[in-house]
């Protein structure tokens, strides 16, 4: 989103003036014992930074400590109101004042990055250089790789949310994620932009997410399945039904009390934890291509180091818990990669040798289309074979989601073509071929039964391919 | 209502204006448009189904005068409640700047009448079903509305109707129902969704439903009364608090609201087309207190927006496209630059928002006075 923008002003600019001073000075606790008194420092000194760096006519960048003791509050506070207050802050100063940006001079786009501007991350060598201003002390609340895993732990872990103290913490977890996550798209966003055109690895050797999660510290296999179970979990039918049943209470506004608030609150903010995930998910899916990629042409060293590839890892979860497969594609609603994850999940079972290289580079893995898919499912023996080997009901389920993906798809919008090269065919070719993999299946397996989702969706290809069939008519 | 403020003294001047006053509350913004969304969505439905019914015939356009006349009644008996309520409002702005909170804008709310009798089981896309042979499982007929629910849910219904651009009327009206009206949360979200997606417009401005069937007012009007919605004109002012005094367990915000109001502005979204409705839109906002005056401000931004395409982010950079219109040239479309002229007007000049940008408003005025110097008389 971040495509384009100004170089910010100095980044030094709110050091010079007295304002840093003055600010830091509110949230100076010395002598303060009343925790109300602490509170309104904190309101007063968020104030304070937004007045200086967003509201006034010639506002100038927060300096390192004012940006820190924002983030801090986030991390520390114990009341909602001073944790989104200041979430919202360290959004609009992200905004207003990019670390990483593109800059368009003359047609070509070169990336810009402010190395000094402050971070939340704590990545590479570990150490802040001394010049930024922060003594090692003022940096340990930083998240660095583990600490992030630690955070992901932290909202998997079901708390009990009949304590206040521990919903709010359960949001202030959220909120923190949703803002790291943010942070990692500003700064891929437009690396991404640069990217395409220059196609230097460097340029995403160097990215918060690649550094991220690169590291040792994180455990890269359990970070994802942490990952997954949260999406997965919002199809939990226990979790949906305590949220419905509050928020009409909620809603009869006057009996609601702060508990309910909190609760309700907790609810929205899943969601946008949820979202936060999903565009977790994807740019690390990108950026593993980009990867791969640069490993092809041998733009990677041994410096870079190795990380399974996500697909993978969610592959592997998917194919070992198959109970998993409907929750997670109802959850991740990215249609591209999506079927991407369908295309790969059944080229482990429509693969035509029998023997698989290690190697990536015969590019036979990524041809597989949704319509070569469909061929395998065109005579009852062949749909038998495969039925046999991954089971009919998953093979319904995955035909239907990636059919659900080609509807999707058909407008048009920017990212389409790549997604329609791998459909493959016209999407009348699609839904009768569909059609036809779905009476095989059933030959196959006679007692199969078919989802509502599934009737849904062959009752839509249908109608379709009268409507298609009329038009050519 | 009955609260017990003896030292509320903006109360007590004023015995008679007890109640809730819909332009007046804390969410202000959003009510005056939806109060604004009413009348223009209002006002398309009329032209559309007018459009529809003279199907080819001269359409729109710059001699819909007449037209408008008829279609713009209900509309103006809306703005006069309206006013009147901005008038009052103003009487109490005079004295008191502060919006007063956690008024009253939902009163009882009662379930509408004859909502199951929509008839969906009959449409064509089901009635279809008995041609297909092969599918593997068989609907009855009474199953029709739970599957047509399935399918709404899921999301096949918005993308075979987005596919055949085309969408039946019995189902709009069906899923528009279940907009407004269902109680089931998941249900109206995604008939919010569907609706959402057969109004969008794709990438050359062109809707990419072709829709029989748009939301009435009456219909918007229905859900609007079922909800409790206290219309705050004088005559029903006493009855109304009389009810919310009385008010039952259903008081507090609708369920559907959220998704009336989208359903309403995706409405307001599509292609305006620039005459002199537009005009008539903002000059029916004709209060003087602040706030109405920045809800014509608004207005006349947004109505400048869909005019440019939506794709003008921001006030400075409309200016720019409308200061570019050379008037010397032969095709210059001089009813649009009236148009553009009194809406950008509004736009700067109603509300205070703009006053201190000063370099906005100069770079107007050399436009304005260039146009007086270029433009010759007989044009």
């Amino acid at each position: 989103m971040a495509a384009s923008h100004a170089p910010p002003a100095s980044v030094a600019a709110a050091t010079d003036g007295g304002i840093e001073e003055n600010a830091m000075a509110i949230l100076d606790s010395s002598g303060i014992k009343d925790s109300r008194d602490l509170h309104d420092d904190r309101v007063a000194f968020l104030e304070a930074v937004r007045s200086a760096c967003l509201a006034a006519d010639n506002p100038s960048a927060p300096s390192w400590r004012m940006y820190n003791g924002v983030f801090q509050i986030l991390r520390n506070s114990s009341s909602l109101e001073l944790a989104v207050a200041s979430f919202h802050l360290l959004t609009e100063l992200g905004k207003q004042y990019p670390r990483t940006y593109v800059t368009d001079s003359s047609g070509h786009q070169s990336l810009m990055v402010v190395k000094e501007c402050w971070l939340p991350f704590l990545l590479g060598n570990g150490a802040v250089s001394s010049e930024i201003g922060g003594n090692v002390r003022s940096s340990d609340h930083l998240f660095d790789p583990s600490r992030f895993s630690l955070l992901i732990e932290a909202i998997v872990e079901p708390t009990n949310a009949t304590d206040d103290d521990n919903g709010i913490k359960a949001i202030k977890n959220m909120m923190l994620f949703q803002y790291l996550v943010n942070t990692l798209e500003a700064d891929f966003v437009p690396r991404h932009i640069a990217y395409k055109e220059s196609l230097d690895w460097v340029i995403f050797r160097e990215s918060l997410l690649n550094m991220l999660l690169g590291s040792r510290k994180l455990m890269f296999k359990s970070f994802v399945k942490n990952c997954m179970f949260i999406l997965l979990n919002q199809y939990h039918p226990e979790a949906k039904d305590e949220v419905e049943d509050i928020v009409p209470s909620e809603r009869k506004a006057k009996s609601a009390s702060d508990h309910d608030f909190s609760l309700n609150y907790s609810s929205f903010e899943s969601e946008r934890t949820l979202v936060s995930l999903r565009k977790l998910f994807v740019m690390v899916m990108k950026l593993d291509l980009i990867r791969k990629e640069a490993d092809t042409l041998g733009l990677t060293s041994r410096a870079d180091g190795f990380r399974n590839p996500i697909m993978e890892i969610i592959l592997d979860e998917l194919t070992y818990n198959s109970s998993y497969l409907s929750p997670f594609l109802l959850a991740f609603v990215e249609g591209k990669w999506k079927l991407e994850i369908i295309l790969q999940y059944f080229s482990k079972y429509c693969g035509k040798g029998p023997v698989r290289t290690r190697r990536r580079s015969d590019n036979s893995q990524e041809d597989l289309k949704l319509e070569s898919v469909l061929s395998f499912f065109l005579t009852a023996t062949s749909a038998n074979a495969i039925v046999k080997k991954m089971g009919a009901e998953i093979a319904q389920l995955l035909l239907t989601h990636a059919y659900q993906v080609c509807l999707s798809v058909q407008d048009v919008t920017s990212n389409s073509t790549a997604t329609s090269e791998k459909i493959g065919a016209t999407l009348q070719e699609i839904s009768s071929n569909f059609i036809s993999a779905f009476q095989n299946i059933r030959k196959a397996s006679p007692n199969i039964r078919i989802s509502p989702f599934e009737k849904e969706a062959l009752f839509t290809a249908a109608t379709l391919i009268r409507k298609l069939k009329s038009e050519e008519r | 209502m009955v609260r017990d403020e003896p030292l509320d003294f903006e109360n007590e001047d004023d015995p008679l204006l007890p109640t809730a006053r819909p332009a007046k509350r804390s969410k202000v913004i959003g009510l005056d448009d939806l109060l604004l969304d009413y009348l223009q969505s209002s006002k398309k439905d009329k032209l559309k189904v007018k459009a529809a019914k003279s199907k080819r015939g001269p359409k729109g356009g710059y001699d819909s005068g007449e037209e408008d006349d008829k279609s713009t009644q209900q509309e103006i008996a809306v703005c006069k409640i309206f006013e009147e309520v901005q008038q009052k409002g103003k009487v109490m702005d005079a004295r008191d700047d502060v919006p007063p909170w956690g008024q009253q804008i939902f009163g009882c709310q009662k379930p509408p009448s004859n909502l199951s009798n929509v008839g969906v089981e009959n449409c064509q896309l089901l009635q279809s079903f008995s041609a297909i042979e092969g599918l593997g499982f068989d609907l009855e007929m009474h199953q029709g509305e739970g599957f047509l629910e399935g399918m709404l849910l899921d999301g096949w219904l918005l993308n075979l109707v987005r596919i055949c651009g085309f969408v039946e009327d019995s189902i709009a009206s069906w899923t528009l129902t279940n907009l407004l009206h269902s109680s089931n949360e998941k249900l109206q979200v995604s008939a919010a969704n569907f609706w959402d997606g057969i109004l969008s417009l794709d990438e050359a401005g062109k809707p990419l439903v072709n829709l029989g069937y748009l939301p009435s007012y009456s219909v918007l009007k229905r859900a609007m009364l079922s909800y409790g919605y206290l219309f705050d004109t004088p005559g029903t002012k006493a009855s109304a608090s009389g009810s919310t005094a009385a008010g039952g367990s259903d008081d507090g915000l609708p369920h559907n609201i959220i998704a009336w109001l989208g359903v309403v502005s995706a409405c307001c979204k599509i292609r305006v087309t620039v005459d002199l409705n537009c005009l008539r839109i903002v000059d029916c906002i004709t209060g003087m207190n602040k706030r109405s005056k920045f809800l014509r401000s608004q207005v006349a931004l947004q109505l400048l927006k869909i005019s440019f395409g939506l794709k003008v982010a921001n006030v400075e950079k409309m200016l720019k496209l409308v200061t570019s219109i050379n008037v010397k040239e032969k095709e210059c479309d001089f009813f649009r630059l009236y148009v553009y002229l009194v809406l950008m007007d509004n736009l700067l000049f109603s509300s205070d928002a703009f006053r201190e940008k000063t370099a906005i408003v100069d770079a107007w005025r050399n436009y304005l006075r260039n146009c007086s110097t270029q433009i010759g008389c007989t044009d």
